[in-house]
């Protein structure tokens, strides 16, 4: 592909991704020859509609690329507005409806605990208050027979108090109710017809299977984040509008898809996870175009958290355990749980910003506390004293102070000398030896967690290639890699706005759920075929309506299973096309399915379970097209001016040495060279190791190898 | 530095034995298929030095059998008969050794390297079945009747599954193959540890992995000594009284705290039971460690040197440490007393840590029946609250110090024939305070049984009200009712006839501090929530206020 830079786009030729996150809103716009620009600016306070500077981003791109706004092809936009709805329990007026006597679920819990010895224990207060958790009399039997049917008074007289509350959206929570949807949809029929602007979530619809606390805990965040997601994604769309941009607007989803914007406005569940799930997506298509290994280990760490995920076969993993506003941000089961399929990303507690300090025992403990960004490391010059990450790295000689975050920040070493000696002498004296300790026990959290991630997954971390991003990410990669024995390490070109390319490169989807929760011994085939038949309609005419007729599409059919009585595990079996016929004509593939689980069993577990009956949890019905940016070269902005110099570098376990610092063009011009060294880049900084060598390969990613003989 | 290896890599290796126990207990939730172990961790791992003691343990699983653990496989590698050697694995369930009931099986694994003993891995885990026919009540006379004892024996012979045995217990359970295959599990998880350990002390050039344990012990030992300096001396007292098949048992301890050490007196509780409530000391002491070192607080992580400034006495014949062959299947009734005997003795002097007396222990109802010729059983785990913070309201439904998931209503339903009429906060069941104690929880059943089924009901709290701290008002009792009829022994086996119902009513937590210094918004709140009553609102905190009706 050539890059025409005086060209004036086409219409319909610039893709744009809007990724508003925690820290910063990026804008990218992307023309069909490649060219990319994008904007990274503050994310305003969390509260504040982003929708105006979304909207200023965008026109400031196309007034540099010379376009119009009809030369907008689509835009795909990554959002935190859901989670933050959650965080800052900023939703409306929103009832649960449950089941008389069951209506306490979203308090209760899974009454584990997420750490031992801990009587402070706290857990998130439920989104919507008992007093708001309105019993109702109705029940539907495990069989799905009806034991007592909804009385149309007693709905009437709900609705009438519903809306004397001024109550704005509601969940409706039965019991059973995946197995029999009759009284939820006869009661939500009622009250839309009462109240038509009340905005109804049913359990049944939401998450079609058994478990009441997954299922109404799912239902009830739906349900209170859908008035806030609908307001401001009707105002965004209006703002385009006036600006003359009619270009489709969609929505990246927490399954790795990306959906039109329309559909959120019913399941605004579906997006909690936007970002996160955006950067995954953009390491698989990494994967599809060959730039990194089929067997990925994407590693993203930014100010806070480092995030990791495992992509198998060219394939993020999933998680049907996704936690919001955790009260212990990096412990499983101290959040609101959300179970709808979603990419699987493991937080932990390291990032440029966690601090450095000596526990009871005299150790050496950093992170899961961060300085943040505010007051940040002691070098920003924010106020920040506290030792971090970042301030050991520049004394350890990773960063050039003057080039730090593009220029914006320039770091101070004194200050992060003083604030190392002050803090950690006790433990280290000399300060360079104290922060080459600091790098040694981030990176060493870090590779511990992710070997535990592995074994939880299953998978051998050592067969994975490291995809390093994020601002802190290539800083740490090569350590992270050593330690988990992989060998090879790929910081991809744009490694500062991977969730923009993953929402570019991610696929258009369509997703539904559907029930079954019976062993595969007595699942009525002819059922499941009008279930699973009609949602792959639906699925089909809800995708054809954003690609329009004639773009390819695939449809696939996934078997959620287990075995009967497990309740965490599931595997994700996808039916055969050659059975998706079968199962469309009404007769078993009992046996096809059986057979896919029972080997999956045993590449997860090592082995069966004797006499267990598997069991079909859910349908998982797709219909998919491939995401509207596949393969383009990147043209990105460059570096002011090259970089070639030397200087000092500590490394922990190595002498002090003189390195090199390069910028990546000019490392390109040399071709392989062997650590110590740093490449600095706009955007990133990659930290070459003495026992690794760094090149750039022929996409203008940086490879890092290792050369030393430790596994 | 006396050992000469260096704080900083301390700091990582110590971290990355956590890790390993971690990855180890991860491999055994994977792989067992008991859904008490994958659902409720009823589990531990851990890893020992040569001699027995426990250097690591994730931050995870069951806080009694962490503790336990550490008692157990220093008797365990004692009572191995003959030379400990690689290729071995030892197990037993003998509930003085181990655990106090047959159910809990301890595997232990010796680690070698460069060809000497360095460490051994052990797992604990809830075996499904362990054959009789006693466990689900309290009634059983003693051990014999409630199962299989297994004492200390070779799993595994060098190399070599001890295939005579195994075959011995598969003749004796229900579902062998879910029983062998959690053992195969638990081998698996030590396994892992040993494997990881082996892996990790080859890159270890030059240091001595006993010096390196030893290190690790001695810290955590020195953590645990800085963390008792800070609670003041004094001698500290608590009992409970509560229901047992032939009348009532007391539970008392006495904690003494002098200069740095802790003695746990248990001097003064009830004789031994002629039914299946009794404790053995091992499980006993194992218990009380979790609740002594979270009060404690030494911080970081915990280990077999937290534990050697803490000395325990139980006396022999008591209904915690009962003589063989006394019946234990369900020490639950003893034991389970303890964690929140211990936290009501110490919450006084904790300061910022100390928290209103818990519901604990979890109820198990049980029930028996069979449909169709299909026999089938039931175990129906429900929590009530845990007592009231220093700084917050109790947590609802959660048996703190442990914790265990309910009985819920659809999986239930789908799987026996019972009607789930109601499960719920239970209102004014937490104890009034500046700060609630944590609601109890109302569940109401319905046999859809054609026939007649048993149910033990396996309430083992229903006398002695979890107490409030600092002027904080106590947790209701638990109650229990027979189709609408309320029943006071706990301990009770009952015949449900097809339409008969049961209602359980779990205890609540305590409060913590004056009610009259409750926010007054929050006593709002708690009535419009349906938390507390409108009367309790009057008599407890002195406020009148109008509640809303809500329901249809």
């Amino acid at each position: 592909m050539g890059f025409d830079r005086s060209a004036t786009a086409d219409a319909g030729e610039i893709f744009v991704a809007i990724d508003v996150g925690g820290t910063f809103t990026d804008v990218v716009a992307v023309t069909k020859a490649g060219r990319a620009v994008m904007t990274k600016v503050p994310s305003e306070s969390r509260s504040s509609d982003p929708a105006d500077a979304i909207v200023a981003g965008l026109l400031q791109h196309l007034t540099r690329l010379k376009a119009s706004p009809a030369s907008l092809h689509s835009l795909v936009h990554a959002t935190t507005i859901a989670t933050n709805t959650v965080l800052e329990r900023r939703g409306e007026r929103t009832a649960m409806i449950a089941t008389q006597g069951f209506r306490d679920y979203i308090e209760i819990g899974e009454e584990l605990i997420y750490e031992l010895y801990n009587p402070l224990i706290a857990f998130p207060a439920p989104l919507i208050p008992r007093g708001d958790r309105i019993g109702f009399p109705e029940r539907t039997l495990a069989d799905g027979s009806i034991d007592t049917p909804i009385h149309e008074s007693d709905a009437r007289q709900l609705a009438a108090h519903l809306k004397e509350i001024d109550c704005r959206s509601v969940a409706i929570c039965f019991l059973h109710s995946h197995r029999n949807p009759g009284n939820e949809h006869q009661l939500a029929r009622i009250l839309q017809e009462v109240i038509p602007d009340l905005a109804i979530s049913l359990s049944s619809t939401v998450l079609p299977e058994s478990g009441e606390y997954p299922r109404f805990s799912t239902t009830t965040i739906d349900a209170y984040v859908k008035p806030p997601v609908r307001r401001y994604l009707t105002r965004l769309q209006g703002l385009f509008k006036s600006q003359d941009i009619h270009a489709p607007l969609s929505i990246m989803l927490s399954n790795g898809g990306n959906c039109d914007w329309t559909v959120t406005l019913d399941r605004p569940s579906l997006m909690v996870e936007s970002g996160p799930a955006a950067g995954v997506m953009a390491i698989t298509n990494l994967q599809k175009t060959g730039r990194v290994a089929n067997r990925a280990l994407a590693f993203d760490m930014g100010g806070t958290t480092a995030k990791i995920s495992f992509l198998k076969d060219g394939q993020p993993l999933l998680t049907r355990s996704l936690e919001i506003g955790r009260e212990s941000r990096f412990k499983a089961g101290s959040g609101l749980l959300l179970a709808l399929p979603s990419v699987d990303v493991l937080e932990i507690g390291a990032g440029g910003g966690s601090i450095a300090s000596v526990d009871a025992a005299g150790l050496l403990q950093v992170g899961p506390q961060s300085a943040g960004a505010n007051p940040g490391p002691a070098c920003y010059g924010f106020g920040g004293e506290l030792p971090t990450v970042t301030d050991a790295n520049l004394l350890l000689g990773y960063l050039v102070p003057e080039m730090f975050a593009g220029g914006s920040i320039r770091l101070d070493e004194a200050a992060a000398r003083k604030s190392i000696q002050r803090h950690l002498s006790r433990m280290i004296a000399d300060p360079v030896e104290a922060a080459a300790a600091v790098n040694r026990v981030v990176i060493s959290n870090m590779a511990l967690a992710a070997r535990v991630a592995a074994a939880e997954r299953g998978l051998d971390a050592r067969t994975f290639e490291l995809v390093a991003f994020g601002g802190a990410g290539p800083m740490h990669a090569a350590g992270v890699a050593r330690l988990l024995g992989i060998r090879r390490v790929v910081v991809p070109p744009g490694a500062g706005v991977m969730s923009s390319f993953g929402c570019l490169t991610a696929p258009k989807m369509h997703e539904l759920i559907r029930g079954c929760g019976m062993t595969l011994a007595s699942i009525d085939w002819k059922r499941a075929a009008t279930l699973v038949g009609e949602a792959r309609s639906r699925c089909v005419q809800v995708l054809r309506h954003s690609i329009g007729q004639e773009a390819a599409l695939q449809e696939t059919v996934h078997a959620e299973m287990r075995y009967k009585g497990q309740r965490r595990n599931r595997l994700h079996i996808e039916v055969p096309a050659a059975s998706m016929d079968k199962l469309q004509r009404g007769e078993s593939i009992a046996a096809e399915l059986g057979t896919s689980f029972e080997q999956a069993y045993v590449e997860q577990y090592g082995r069966m379970v004797p006499g267990g009956r598997p069991e079909v949890i859910i349908w998982r019905i797709q219909a998919v097209s491939p995401g509207v940016v596949s393969d383009f070269e990147l043209d990105m902005p460059e570096n002011s001016s090259p970089m070639d110099s030397r200087s000092a570098m500590t490394f922990p376990d190595f002498p002090t040495k003189d390195g090199w610092l390069m910028s990546r063009d000019v490392l390109a011009s040399k071709g392989r060279t062997a650590g110590p060294g740093v490449i600095v880049d706009a955007d990133c900084t990659t930290v070459v190791p003495p026992d690794f060598a760094a090149s750039i390969d022929k996409f203008g990613a940086v490879v890092l190898d290792s050369q030393g003989d430790r596994p | 530095m006396k050992t000469g290896i260096d704080a900083v890599d301390l700091s990582v290796y110590w971290s990355r034995l956590v890790a390993i126990t971690a990855e180890a207990a991860t491999a055994f939730r994977r792989a067992a298929f008991s859904s008490i172990v994958t659902e409720s961790q009823d589990f531990a791992v851990a890893l020992f030095n040569a001699k027995g003691e426990l250097v690591a343990q994730p931050n995870a699983g069951f806080a009694a059998f962490a503790g336990t653990l550490s008692r157990s496989v220093p008797k365990i590698i004692a009572e191995v008969d003959g030379e400990v050697a690689p290729g071995d694995v030892y197990f037993t369930n003998d509930a003085w050794t181990g655990a106090g009931q047959l159910n809990d099986y301890f595997f232990v694994t010796p680690v070698h390297h460069d060809g000497r003993l360095i460490a051994f891995a052990a797992t604990v885990a809830h075996s499904q079945d362990v054959g009789g026919g006693g466990q689900l009540s309290t009634r059983s006379r003693d051990i014999y009747s409630e199962g299989l004892q297994i004492p200390v024996s070779r799993f595994v012979s060098a190399g070599k599954v001890n295939e005579p045995l195994l075959k011995l217990i598969s003749r004796n359970v229900r579902n062998p193959e879910l029983v062998v295959g959690d053992f195969f599990s638990q081998v698996a998880s030590n396994n892992v540890m040993a494997t990881r350990l082996t892996e990790f002390l080859a890159e270890l050039h030059g240091i001595d992995v006993a010096d390196f344990f030893d290190e690790i012990l001695g810290r955590a030992e020195r953590a645990m000594v800085e963390a008792l300096q800070r609670l003041p001396n004094g001698r500290y007292h608590a009992e409970m009284e509560e229901q047992a098949p032939d009348g009532t048992f007391a539970l008392r301890v006495a904690i003494d705290i002098q200069d740095r050490r802790m003695h746990v007196d248990f001097t003064g509780s009830s004789e031994q039971s002629p039914f299946a409530i009794n404790c053995t000391e091992n499980f006993a002491v194992g218990r009380a460690l979790a609740p002594l070192v979270s009060i404690a607080n030494p911080g970081g992580y915990v280990n077999g040197g937290t534990y050697r400034h803490i000395h325990m006495t139980v006396p022999r014949g008591s209904i915690l440490n009962a003589i063989y062959p006394a019946a234990t299947s369900n020490r639950v009734f003893s034991s389970g007393l303890i964690a929140p005997l211990l936290l009501e003795a110490l919450s006084p002097i904790a300061l910022e840590r100390g928290i209103a007396g818990c519901a604990a222990p979890v109820w198990g109802p049980a029930i028996v029946g069979a449909t169709g010729g299909r026999p089938w059983s039931k175990t129906m785990l429900l929590s009530g609250g845990m007592g009231a913070r220093p700084d917050s309201d109790g947590v609802s439904c959660l048996n703190y110090p442990d914790a265990m998931t309910s009985i819920r209503p659809e999986a239930t339903e789908e799987d026996i024939p019972v009607q789930f009429l109601a499960q719920e906060l239970m209102d004014d069941s937490g104890g009034s305070g500046t700060y609630r104690g944590g609601l109890g929880q109302r569940l109401s059943i319905k046999s859809r049984a054609d026939a007649p089924v048993r149910l033990s009901l396996r309430c083992p709290r229903l006398k002695s009200r979890p107490k409030g701290l600092k002027d904080g008002g106590p947790g209701a009792a638990g109650r229990l009712f027979v189709n609408g009829s309320e029943t006071f022994d706990g301990t009770d086996d009952v015949i449900l006839n097809p339409g008969d119902t049961v209602e359980f009513r779990t205890p609540g937590g305590g409060g913590y501090g004056a009610p009259r210094q409750r926010e007054e918004s929050l006593v709002r709140d708690d009535v419009q929530e349906g938390k507390i009553s409108v009367a309790t609102a009057h008599v407890q905190y002195g406020q009148d206020i109008e509640a809303k009706k809500k329901e249809f």
